[in-house]
């Protein structure tokens, strides 16, 4: 293995994370490369450096704060749930007022404004109105030719 | 959870948090709470306010509670939560620090960082005393996403997977963060190190 590819594979070989064999590769060139060896050991040494890393100590009372804080957060979930569920029954209430009263009023719409419609009807249909008037014109042309024809008999019987 | 339904113990607790057992809530605190808090004093260096924003994980946990599915192991989905913030967190202390650049010019960056009694371990001899300021002065150095990474994987032991999946990073750029993490440290400590080339590895 050459010094490049060791150096791209250095870390994963710290960490343990090379396949078998590329670990076996890497360790024989740092047996003999110096230079290598000098740089992954540095790598080593410093990483392990950072154990001294001071870890600060959580105050004692975290976890009751924490706890406070989640219930101040419960408290207000239920009160808003609550408000929620109120506001819901006054939208629900007034949905159904609301429905009672069109309803009632769509009554008395159609009491009242039954002859309106029965014209409007008419109106609308104006083609039938013709036809009606067009049966009544006939109607009274077909009592003249039946007395037309009544007539010419009439004539007719006296002639002979 | 895993395919064969197998859920680790932040999974389980955060599922009955769900069904509104608030004992497996403070359960979850009492468990996570020491690496959350050591995750953003050792990212944000402040330890009231690393304080402050474990708190902070905590509640948003709680508050995640009726859409959490455990889909990710829970220690990856908290620090998720942990990353987000304190990345917001230190752009707007950025934000802020910018309103007084002039002050701040030619410092060093772990200025940035406020220290805290709390965070000093009495030691007996100057010198490790010295070397522990190095070592935080040289994590508190590295850009963002290097400490993050390098805090998850050194003092969290999260895998690269679990990285790539805190920080929203494919596994290969999680490699390459660490890295040049590992690198930099490398080159800040290197005084510091006694090394002999013919070392073993």
């Amino acid at each position: 293995m050459r010094c490049e590819e060791v150096r791209e594979k250095k870390l994963e070989f710290l960490d343990n994370l090379l396949p078998e064999s590329e670990h076996a590769a890497v360790g024989e060139h740092l047996l003999t490369c110096v230079r290598c060896r000098r740089e992954v050991s540095e790598l080593e040494a410093a990483w392990e450096m950072l154990d001294d890393f001071p870890a600060m100590s959580p105050s004692g009372d975290f976890v009751p704060r924490t706890m406070a804080s989640f219930q101040k957060i419960r408290k207000s979930e239920r009160r808003s749930l609550a408000l929620r569920s109120a506001l819901l029954a006054i939208a629900a209430g007034l949905i159904l007022v609301l429905s009672v009263v069109l309803f009632d009023r769509g009554g008395d719409v159609d009491r009242d404004s039954g002859p309106a419609v029965a014209e409007e009807d008419l109106i609308e249909n104006f083609d039938l109105v013709e036809d009606l008037e067009f049966l009544e014109e006939f109607g009274d042309d077909l009592d003249m030719v039946m007395e037309y024809e009544f007539y010419v008999a009439l004539s007719e019987e006296e002639a002979l | 959870m895993t395919p064969d339904g197998w859920r680790d113990k932040g999974q389980e607790l955060m599922m009955k948090v769900q069904s509104g057992d608030e004992s497996a809530f403070e359960s979850l605190v009492e468990i996570y709470r020491q690496s959350i808090i050591q995750t953003a004093f050792r990212y944000i260096g402040d330890a009231s306010l690393a304080e402050d924003l474990a708190q902070e994980v905590f509640l948003r946990v709680y508050r995640a509670r009726a859409t959490y599915k455990p889909l990710a192991a829970f220690k990856t989905w908290v620090f998720r939560i942990l990353y987000n913030l304190v990345v917001n967190e230190v752009h707007a202390r950025k934000k802020r620090a910018a309103c007084s650049l002039e002050s701040l010019r030619g410092k060093d960056r772990s200025e940035f960082f406020i220290s805290d009694e709390r965070a000093v371990t009495p030691v007996e001899v100057m010198e490790e005393k010295e070397l522990r300021r190095k070592v935080r002065e040289t994590v508190f150095n590295l850009p963002e996403n290097q400490r993050m990474a390098l805090v998850l994987n050194k003092y969290e032991d999260l895998s690269y997977q679990q990285i790539a999946e805190v920080m929203d990073l494919s596994i290969e750029a999680v490699k390459s963060v660490l890295f040049r993490a590992r690198e930099n440290v490398r080159n800040k400590l290197v005084g510091y190190l006694k090394v002999e080339a013919s070392d073993e590895v």
